[in-house]
């Protein structure tokens, strides 16, 4: 098979350097996501065009490989519940995924790619000089992959009370955790920097300490009955033995934590 | 699927999980030194006795549980014990899928297996004994209730996440809904049936068990599943050299595998991932 250039989000490709491709994955529900694809750079609008002409569309897969799961999805520019911004050289388009939460089982996954509807043709000088020599169009046949998003876990609702958010005034490193709010939310403020790894999906260890932050803030008068989220927790601490925040005496921050999102370890041999 | 049932399951998982644990030790391998639990399992499988002694052992009682007959998921008919052990026909493997109404979220669990057929067991829907009368007797405790182990829903303290496939009962559930997902994603070329004939093909089983849920997840894709078990249809693995066939299921997976950070599965030719999976090679 023919190899050609992808670009990646995970900043591991050099193959385009004028367009950068960023993913994003939201998790909205245990059976629904939000999910964001961005284009930007001076060439960002070549590849853009290709998807508002449709030689181009964005893909989504769910896989659930404990249980042997997989669905996709195309996503098309001009297809329901796409939406598309452009803003200088930013093109962003973002639409909702779902599916069957009961056919998966452990971890899901969320996969996001851009691929060729029909024949795609690129400019070969938007190539770095590796790619120099060939025809000066780049051809991409039906069916192959231009850009790959990277791959992110569906988080549980637990993890959805948190709202993070940027404080200028903090030194980068740093974390403060406000709230519960009206809404049930705990408001994580941190850096731009951090923010960053908290957007790529990257850093566990960030939405772990937010969570003890959250759980720390609850105490006895804030009751399971008030909302569902808070009702969910002190259920799933309950069925593990976990003391939750109205058993002032025994309630651990930490315990609770990881018991709601214990630390995740590969199995032996697993590879995705 | 009850709620109830669920609940129940999760109850037992712990309480098997922690008996298992203790009867076959990871990597205790060896011969002839067996824990008191394996000796206690092995002693009363000789007698026919295995799913009574765990019965008794996990404390499992559909009543206690709180579960009715509504809540337990029941055999199309009586099974054997060597339906069991060696697992049931094709046909009745398709049976068996359309008469239990599981979500793969619980059917992926080793422990939900166990418990269902000892409740299956309990309520009598299992006839006769256990091993004495298939030669296995005469094994060694250790390897006699690792064999139980593995037939009652798989030993994951020890093989990991792929252990319950490899469960007769859970595989008799797994296959025809595998095999229906590759007849959806086959272009109407593969049939759900001969898509399950081929997946009962033990190396081309194992292999899928194997490679799709710990190393290659992309190939879960319904297209992906329909051009292996296409290419295995026509070419079934044949080993190189020294490789058993499981391992050229696995190759020829893998094979395939190698497309996966390069293509788009819904939209790339179904024939060339076929050619792909051969070893063919794909333009």
């Amino acid at each position: 098979m023919i190899h050609l250039p992808v670009l990646r989000a995970d900043g591991l490709g050099y193959d385009f350097p004028q367009v950068f491709y960023n993913n994003t994955v939201e998790t909205l529900s245990a059976d629904e996501v939000r999910v964001t694809n961005v284009l930007s750079g001076p060439d960002a609008d070549l590849f853009a065009q290709r998807v508002i002409s449709g030689s181009g569309a964005w893909t989504s897969e769910v896989r659930s490989p404990q249980a042997l799961f997989s669905e996709s999805a195309v996503h098309h520019h001009d297809g329901k519940g796409v939406k598309f911004r452009k803003t200088g050289e930013k093109r962003e388009w973002e639409y909702r995924v779902r599916w069957d939460s009961s056919m998966c089982a452990a971890r899901t996954f969320v996969v996001t790619q851009m691929v060729t509807a029909g024949r795609m043709l690129l400019p070969r000088k938007i190539l770095s000089s590796v790619w120099a020599d060939g025809a000066e169009t780049l051809t991409y046949p039906a069916g192959r992959v231009v850009a790959r998003g990277k791959v992110y876990p569906v988080e549980d609702a637990v993890s959805s009370i948190l709202e993070f958010g940027v404080d200028p005034t903090m030194r980068d490193g740093e974390m403060r955790v406000s709230g519960p709010t009206a809404q049930w939310n705990f408001q994580v403020f941190l850096t731009d920097q951090t923010m960053s790894w908290v957007q790529n999906g990257e850093r566990r260890d960030i939405l772990m300490t937010a969570l003890v932050g959250a759980l720390s803030r609850l105490d006895v008068r804030h009751s399971p009955e008030e909302s569902q989220i808070l009702g969910e927790m002190v259920a799933l601490l309950a069925e593990k033995k976990v003391a939750n925040w109205t058993e002032e005496e025994n309630y651990d921050p930490a315990a609770a934590a990881t018991c709601l999102e214990p630390f995740l370890f590969p199995e032996e041999g697993e590879d995705r | 699927m009850t709620a109830r049932l669920l609940k129940a399951t999760d109850l037992f998982d712990e309480r098997c999980r922690t008996w298992w644990e203790n009867a076959v030790p990871k990597g205790s391998t060896r011969p002839g030194q067996a824990t008191e639990k394996a000796q206690l399992l092995a002693t009363a499988a000789r007698s026919g006795e295995a799913l009574g002694i765990l019965l008794d052992e996990f404390e499992v009682s559909s009543a206690r549980e709180g579960l009715t007959d509504g809540d337990i998921p029941i055999p199309p008919r009586l099974l054997t014990v060597s339906e069991i052990t060696a697992g049931p026909s094709l046909e009745f493997e398709r049976e068996i899928h359309q008469s239990l109404d599981l979500v793969p979220a619980a059917a992926v669990r080793s422990s939900f297996w166990m418990a269902l057929l000892l409740w299956w067991w309990e309520k009598r829907y299992i006839l006769d004994g256990w091993a004495a009368e298939q030669g296995r007797g005469e094994w060694a405790d250790d390897r006699l209730t690792r064999f139980i182990g593995w037939r009652l829903g798989g030993l994951p303290h020890v093989r990991g996440s792929v252990s319950v496939f490899e469960c007769p009962m859970a595989r008799a559930w797994w296959r025809p809904l595998i095999a229906k997902r590759a007849s959806d994603g086959s272009d109407g070329f593969l049939t759900p049936d001969r898509a399950h004939t081929v997946l009962g093909y033990p190396p081309v089983w194992y292999a899928v068990a194997e490679v799709l849920v710990k190393r290659l997840a992309a190939l879960n894709h319904p297209r992906a599943l329909a051009a292996a078990l296409m290419s295995f249809e026509d070419n079934p693995p044949s080993p190189i050299g020294n490789e058993t066939r499981n391992a050229a299921a696995r190759r020829r997976l893998e094979q395939l595998g190698r497309l996966a950070p390069a293509v788009d599965f819904s939209t790339y030719p179904l024939e060339k991932l076929i050619a792909m999976c051969s070893g063919k090679g794909a333009q």
